[in-house]
């Protein structure tokens, strides 16, 4: 690591000792408009002098109420609403709604739509993991070169989901008891020579960053987070395994058919920026193992459970919580529906892993500068519409 | 996990006075409840948390529910809290604890204390439902706005009229400029000027 | 080996290689020259609804919507404004006579497409639709949304030949069913309007699958089912979901005698006519025609007289099937008939109370 060319003394925080310069604290907003806060998001810092010493999290810019629409419309109603939620990862938020509901009504979903599922869930993942990369080193300081190679990669995958479901971003894909449309053979192919093309793109990604001086000494020993407290907080998805926390929701429900797939569960030891950003590498590398595997067993069959109405749909009475693992974490359902069965939700509640993830970003910032809060709040991962709902 | 009846007489053993219930849902989700007292819920959570049959350290669902009242049963705010354990792989297990609707005595323990992810779940309960926890270390609104009345979530809440217009912080002095005859639009200000007129 | 600064000299010839591989190969230069140059959007995509018309010769009278307005009440950001066409005497005529579509406000989710029993509403993929004002510039009227068939197929061949075929298969079987008496099948039970006390036995009542499916063909038994509820779909009135289990044989209903044929919710086909044909099962007569050619007959009949007789499937039942579900208890909402609106709705209750049934 890069040693520190001077040994400065601190400045000392009591003002008016004696031979030192009287300080303040200066209390800082970052945000809500700011290009780096991955939406509109505020911390409101104290600062001395550059040095974090508190920091809070206001959020709230994006609420639109969607727990509440959901209540005034039927279950389908809110899929494309779900879209909407984390709004670059549009697959999984369809899916775990979609599984919440089939774990309350009990519906079985034919095998080809849970390799389906898969397929598209796994793509995601690999279009998140590379842009959350992009966005990070976008505020590092690397000008777009990352991110806009990122895009590339993730373009590939927007046409794939435009042609297989029509929208690249909010696809509204997923139903209640299987998918919309079934995967024709074209669409497999082009899947497939997405699939072979990535590792090609993810070995030249790292060539340009993992062993990247700058990278090393803005983000080792950055942000770090400890592994108790990280469970405490109930952070999940790559935070956490960063951290040295080894849950994974896929592993651990082994919700659709994720328990036949060969995949390993990369986990950190610091915990620190450094550590989430390679976690991430090697995310998508194990996404890429899944979707082979996938890809090859794919069975013919139908797409969706023939049962299940399209109006007129009605679940029974009860409560009941879905997850999935998200690109970003744990993401959860929890719906309730009222006596009697309804067709509309009574409450429809989303945990969002990006919300209960900002619970320790002032931990991780405290002591560092104010450029590194930025840094670790990109490392975190958050979309907004997440955050708010 | 062991079955809930099992959990429900440990916990009502281990934690003395404690009023515990089983609720269940739907046959499919296979996920009962158990329902406990406004007075134990923090030592019932203590317990699963700690005992190391549980070991219950991720509390991954903080969930407020608006029931109104209705003929048979009075009305109630429920939160629920979903439990899972990342040491032992278990999961999920469902706490609920419910208190009155009125704003006054609508107060439940936090659990925050043992569960720091509870934080920012616990004040989204509070914003939306108007539900105070007792405990935590920093209640306030969360997703609304600051000077927000009133609680957007409940079941009998009315959106006001003017739902489309929003405070900004130049509010009062556009009104005072409109008040002392200035910035106005331009029928506003026909308007006005007939007015006067009369 | 690492001289210090390896990782950045690394990184510096990838940057280079792709800089200079950006004027050489199509994979490293991605950028499209838009507005002279336009990417090809797959069959698939989707931006904006518009409407079907058949004829260009006469597209308002060949539209295929007939304003039973389960679009409207399925979308989930209320975007859509229809009004049903009247004639002078205020009778329905099964076209909208105003259809608008809030554009600004439409998210493009496509479930008007999969809800539509009629496929008069379908996706287009044109997405240059700036204005120049932001309100009533951007609510697509029904002239703006009325486009033929021939630019459906242009769009998306796959989808258009689909329903095409689904389309004439339909008529086929229409006009095989006008036919009196030889479109009867023995084994469906036919309701007669003197009445029989006995209820017929559901089993035999569930029409099967216009196309048989083999006994020897290699299909598992859920293979099967779904295939023939698949098959009596596209055969049918088009919701393309498997019958599920028929209703059972109802208890103690002595009044009606119910045929069972009609209603498994949400099947395919619609139960057969009596010989007769069932009178009043033409959407052009109004309520009063369509009540007096009811007369006497049992209330079963007289609830489907006071439905909309579109068979749109808006309650989730043909309009046979509606009318058996509320006679005989199964159904109790009696304001689901949305063609019909608050006069089928009004009439229906008239009717239970007046047999007693409220």
């Amino acid at each position: 690591m890069i040693q520190p060319l001077t040994d400065e003394k601190p400045y000392t925080l009591t003002p008016g000792s004696d031979g030192l310069i009287e300080t303040q604290t200066l209390e800082v907003s970052i945000g809500p408009q700011h290009p780096s806060t991955h939406g509109v998001f505020r911390m409101d810092c104290v600062l001395d002098g550059e040095t974090v010493v508190a920091l809070k999290p206001v959020m709230g810019y994006l609420h639109r109420n969607h727990e509440q629409l959901a209540e005034k419309m039927v279950w389908l109603g809110s899929m494309p609403y779900t879209d909407r939620l984390d709004y670059f990862n549009s697959m999984t938020n369809n899916w775990a709604y979609a599984l919440a509901v089939e774990k309350l009504a009990g519906i079985k979903v034919p095998e080809r739509a849970e390799y389906i599922r898969v397929i598209m869930s796994e793509l995601t993942r690999l279009l998140n993991h590379t842009c959350v990369i992009g966005f990070m080193l976008q505020d590092l300081g690397a000008w777009g070169t990352p991110l806009l190679y990122a895009f590339r990669e993730r373009e590939k995958i927007l046409d794939l989901f435009e042609a297989v479901s029509g929208s690249r971003m909010m696809c509204n894909y997923m139903r209640f008891g299987g998918v919309r449309v079934n995967l024709t053979d074209q669409d497999l192919v082009v899947a497939k020579d997405i699939v072979s093309r990535y590792p090609g793109f993810l070995d030249e990604f790292e060539k340009l960053l993992t062993s990247n001086e700058v990278l090393l000494a803005r983000t080792q020993r950055v942000g770090i987070l400890p592994k108790e407290l990280a469970i405490n907080a109930s952070i999940s998805g790559p935070v956490a395994r960063a951290s040295g926390v080894e849950y994974d929701v896929r592993k651990v429900d082994k919700y659709g058919v994720y328990g036949r797939f060969d995949f390993r569960v990369p986990v950190g030891d610091i915990g620190d920026v450094y550590d989430r950003y390679y976690i991430r590498v090697l995310e998508m590398r194990e996404s890429l193992k899944i979707l082979q595997q996938a890809l090859r067993d794919i069975p013919q069959g139908p797409h969706i459970a023939p049962e299940v109405k399209l109006r007129n749909f009605k679940v029974p009475p009860g409560d009941g919580y879905g997850r999935i693992e998200a690109p970003k974490g744990e993401l959860g359902f929890y719906l309730v529906s009222e006596e009697g069965g309804g067709k509309q939700p009574y409450r429809y509640h989303v945990r969002p892993p990006s919300f209960v993830n900002l619970t320790t970003l002032e931990d991780m910032c405290l002591g560092h500068k104010v450029a590194d809060v930025v840094i670790v709040l990109g490392s975190i991962d958050i979309v907004l519409g997440e955050v708010d709902r | 996990m062991e079955a809930i009846e099992k959990i429900k007489d440990l916990a009502a053993q281990t934690v003395s006075g404690a009023k515990i219930e089983i609720i269940n849902s739907t046959p499919a989700a296979q996920q009962p409840a158990l329902l406990v007292d406004r007075e134990h819920i923090y030592a019932v959570a203590k317990f699963l948390k700690e005992d190391l049959r549980f070991q219950m350290d991720f509390c991954s669902c903080v969930t407020g529910v608006d029931y109104l009242p209705k003929a048979d049963k009075p009305g109630c705010i429920e939160i629920v809290y979903h439990l899972y354990s990342v040491a032992q792989r278990q999961g999920p297990l469902v706490l609920k604890v419910r208190a009155p609707r009125e704003l006054e005595q609508c107060h439940v323990p936090s659990l925050t204390p043992l569960w720091r992810g509870c934080e920012f779940q616990e004040r989204e309960a509070y914003d939306l439902y108007g539900v105070k926890f007792d405990g935590h270390p920093d209640l306030r609104r969360i997703l609304m706005w600051d000077e927000f009345t009133d609680y957007p979530m409940r079941k009998d809440y009315v959106p006001p009229a003017d739902y489309e217009w929003e405070p900004t912080p130049h509010d009062d002095t556009l009104q005072r400029a409109v008040d002392e005859g200035g910035i106005m639009p331009p029928t506003a200000r026909e308007e006005l000027a007939k007015a006067k007129k009369k | 080996m690492g001289f210090i600064g390896k990782g950045l000299f690394e990184g510096m010839i990838v940057t280079a290689r792709n800089f200079v591989g950006s004027y050489f190969d199509k994979e490293r230069m991605v950028t499209v020259q838009y507005p002279e140059e336009r990417v090809q959007v797959p069959e698939n995509s989707r931006t904006f609804p518009f409407l079907v018309f058949d004829d260009d010769k006469d597209p308002a009278g060949t539209m295929r919507c007939v304003a039973c307005k389960i679009c409207e009440t399925d979308c989930p950001p209320q975007c859509i404004y229809i009004v049903m066409d009247r004639d002078e005497k205020g009778k329905p005529l099964q076209r909208p006579k105003a259809f608008d579509i809030d554009i600004s406000v439409c998210m493009q989710c496509q479930i008007c497409v999969e809800v539509c029993p009629f496929d008069a509403i379908k996706m287009d993929n044109d997405y240059e639709k700036s204005q120049y004002g932001r309100f009533d510039e951007l609510v697509e009227h029904l002239p703006q949304l009325l486009k033929s068939n021939e630019y459906y197929n242009r769009i998306k061949p796959t989808e258009a030949t689909g329903v095409d075929a689904k389309l004439k298969a339909d008529k086929e079987k229409k006009a095989k069913k006008a036919a009196p008496a030889t479109a009867v099948k023995p084994a469906a039970p036919v309701p007669k309007p003197v009445a029989p006390a006995a209820p017929k036995p559901a089993a035999a009542a569930v029409p099967a699958a216009r196309i048989a499916i083999p006994e020897d063909a290699p299909f598992t038994p859920e293979q099967r089912q779904w295939l023939s509820g698949f098959l009596s779909g596209v055969g049918g009135s088009g919701t393309g979901v498997a019958p599920a289990t028929a209703l059972p044989a109802p208890t103690g209903e002595a009044t009606a005698p119910v045929a069972e044929a009609a209603a498994p919710a949400d099947a395919a086909p619609a139960a057969e006519a009596p010989a007769g044909g069932w009178p009043w099962h033409d959407p052009g007569l109004g309520m009063q025609q369509r009540l007096d050619l009811a007369k006497d007959t049992p209330l079963a009949d007289k609830l489907m007289a006071a439905m909309a007789q579109t068979d749109c499937h808006a309650c989730g039942y043909d309009c046979r099937g509606y009318a058996d579900a509320i006679a005989n208890g199964a159904e109790s909402d009696l304001s689901l008939c949305l063609p019909g609106e608050a006069e089928t709705a009004n009439m229906l209750k008239k009717l239970m109370e007046g047999a007693g049934k409220t």
